[in-house]
């Protein structure tokens, strides 16, 4: 165990892969700061140019960009509401509230704590749990990550805030739009409004975000003028702000470990993706606040959740070095990066290349701690930006917004989808109906239905989800949910 | 007819095409969304029903202490024609171009800066562009219909 631990860290050393690790790390957060381009872009560029480097180089490179990209995408979110990457979508909800009354630097510093708490956590489930892999990815097939989807919905759907219907409206929405695109089952186009091409693979998520989130605010801006920081709010101090948003950290304790867990397990299982886990933990932390109301409007908590379940990339890599089977889009690459150099992940390379898995670990610790240190730097100055009248923003902010839904995949249509996105958002924030549960029903919509859909036809029997331990003590979960919530308004009225 | 009663009517509209849509499906394909469909259907008919008896007031636009200009309903459509411009720009001059444009008219049209200030950050941003997006990231900006460019399938 440790002599590879020895290998992998002496490798560190050499200036090369120190030079590597730090390129990757500032690629990363470059690449996860500008929106529609995200690390996985990154990755894909840099892929071929690793062919020439020693193996052991090469993986400190990706692991860079894996590792930093995160909090790049963070910055934008809790700034100016645009997500950088989708992952990092759930901070804005909280991060840029905070923001709006000046704490843009709490936020900042509170974002860069939480994801590097949630990566040295899930660097620790990951030594952990390699033993113990397999039975976690056998535990969970489609009944159990259905109701886990489902849990996650109805714990949306309970702690909206605001009006718990329109809560609840947005969030069944959110789900008949992510429908929209061929379904996987029968391979039929649903819902394609005449387009027989352009909604063949379902609304693209990158487009819809940057509309939801970024669009629908500019317009907000244009209606309301000003500043993105709130008239007469002072701005927090730098530093002072900075180290505060560290210190909230540790006043939140249940919040930062339940998200660090969240993201770990999620990233473990095959397939779900980050953004998943970011809006579960996300809804999670609301359900399980005492102050629920308060989500959405600037809690820390918030963006605690949504931060420290970043880590997902470091749970993914668990399967994909144990099994070959990678557990993100991000690690998918990885796989293919480590396969390129001539290696097989399984259950051999953990024992014969333990190395590689040393310096997979050693890079994501290095890459969140050059991503945040640089990152902190340049976001504190972007956040001069907040003070400017939105007069020069709103061009500004759209054209690179607009830009970013083309950029995902080079598609004219994506400008005008997040376009129809962003007037929608504006229309329901307007209104009363919350956004946070439209994009968490988008999100989980589309994977809960297929879950479904693979559940039935491993057993044609609809008590399958009941049937499996794990799926019914989710099951339970979900009607604890809520069960809460009523128990607490009867005990509120004894009270009275 | 207010702005929010049409809002609440579009959105029932929407959740009803769903349902109508899907009945075409075969069972697969339909479960889940008629199931979500009647359901949001129903809940926003109470919404809405519910705003009909008892118009509540207007709330904030975003949390916070703002209050909305009294012309609200225009300003929206003027940003909303704005954004049209920059996507009809963006199809027939390309990225780079429609940018700088976009950017030089928006600034000059609200009075923000002078012609020549407008002009100074539109080209600046739109050099930016090049130089992250084309020189450093070897990305392939959309080159305009003007340009060679051709309109993706719907």
């Amino acid at each position: 165990m440790l002599d590879p631990l020895l290998v992998a860290a002496g490798a560190l050393l050499q200036p090369q892969n120190i030079l590597l690790i730090a390129g990757g790390s500032l690629m990363g957060l470059i690449f996860g700061l500008l929106p529609g381009l995200t690390s996985l872009a990154a990755m894909s560029i840099l892929l071929p140019f690793t062919i020439g480097l020693p193996p052991i180089s090469a993986m400190y490179l990706f692991i860079g960009i894996m590792g930093s990209a995160p909090f790049g995408g963070a910055v934008t979110s809790i700034l100016f509401n645009i997500p950088g990457e989708p992952t990092s979508a759930a901070s804005c909800f909280d991060g840029y509230p905070m923001t709006r009354r000046g704490e843009a630097a709490k936020a900042l510093g509170l974002a860069a704590a939480a994801a590097l708490f949630g990566a040295l956590f899930g660097l620790v489930v990951l030594i952990g749990l390699i033993p113990m892999v397999r039975a976690i990815v056998y535990a969970f097939g489609p009944p159990e990550f259905f109701m886990l989807l489902m849990f996650g919905l109805a714990t949306v759907a309970i702690a909206a805030p605001g009006n718990t219907l329109k809560g609840l409206v947005t969030a069944g929405l959110g789900i008949l739009l992510s429908v929209i695109g061929y379904d996987p089952i029968t391979g039929v186009l649903r819902f394609g409004f005449g387009s027989a091409n352009y909604l063949w693979d379902g609304i693209n998520l990158p487009a819809f975000f940057v509309g939801v989130f970024a669009v629908g605010e500019v317009i907000g801006y244009y209606v309301t003028g000003g500043t993105i920081m709130r008239a007469g709010v002072k701005m927090q101090g730098v530093w002072r702000g900075t180290i505060e948003g560290f210190r909230e950290l540790f006043r939140h304790v249940r919040v930062t470990i339940q998200g660090s867990v969240v993201g770990s397990i999620i990233g473990i299982l095959p397939g779900v993706g980050g953004t998943v886990s970011n809006f579960l933990s996300y809804t999670l932390a609301m359900q399980t606040s005492k102050h629920p109301e308060t989500f959405g409007k600037g809690n820390p908590e918030g963006l605690i959740a949504a931060m420290t379940a970043t880590n997902e990339d470091t749970g993914a890599l668990l399967p994909t070095v144990a099994f070959g089977i990678p557990g993100s889009a991000a690690t998918a690459l990885l796989l293919g990066a480590l396969t390129l150099h001539g290696f097989n992940p399984g259950p051999l390379f953990i024992t014969e290349h333990m190395d590689i898995v040393w310096a997979l670990i050693l890079g994501l610790l290095i890459a969140n701690v050059v991503a945040i240190t640089v990152g902190l730097a340049g976001a504190n100055m972007l956040a001069k930006l907040t003070t400017l009248d939105v007069k020069f923003l709103v061009p500004t902010i759209l054209a690179i917004s607009l830009l970013g839904a083309y950029a995902d995949r080079e598609n004219l249509w994506d400008v005008a989808l997040a376009i129809a996105s962003g007037v929608l958002a504006y229309g329901l924030t307007r209104f009363g109906f919350p956004i946070v549960t439209l994009v968490i029903g988008f999100v989980m919509g589309r994977i809960a239905e297929r879950a479904f859909s693979q559940s039935l036809q491993m057993e044609l029997d609809p008590l399958i989800f009941f049937k499996r331990p794990v799926s019914l003590a989710l099951f339970a979960m979900i009607v604890i949910v809520f069960l809460v919530p009523l128990v607490r308004r009867l005990m509120a009225r004894r009270r009275a | 007819m207010s702005g929010r009663l049409i809002f609440n009517l579009m959105l029932l509209a929407v959740a009803a095409y769903f349902v109508w849509a899907a009945t075409g499906y075969d069972l697969q394909g339909r479960r889940i969304p008629i199931m979500i469909g009647i359901i949001v259907l129903m809940l926003q008919a109470w919404v809405t029903f519910q705003e009909l008896l008892k118009p509540v007031t207007e709330p904030p636009l975003l949390e916070g202490a703002e209050e909305l200009p009294p012309d609200e309903g225009r300003r929206v459509a003027v940003m909303t024609a704005w954004m049209v411009g920059f996507f009809a720009l963006f199809t027939v001059f390309g990225t780079l171009i429609a940018t700088a444009l976009f950017i030089f008219l928006f600034l000059v049209a609200a009075r923000a800066l002078r012609w020549w200030g407008a002009l100074g950050i539109a080209l600046g941003l739109s050099a930016a562009i090049w130089i992250v997006f084309v020189k450093a990231l070897r990305f392939e900006l959309y080159p305009g219909l003007l340009f060679g460019g051709t309109l993706p399938a719907l």
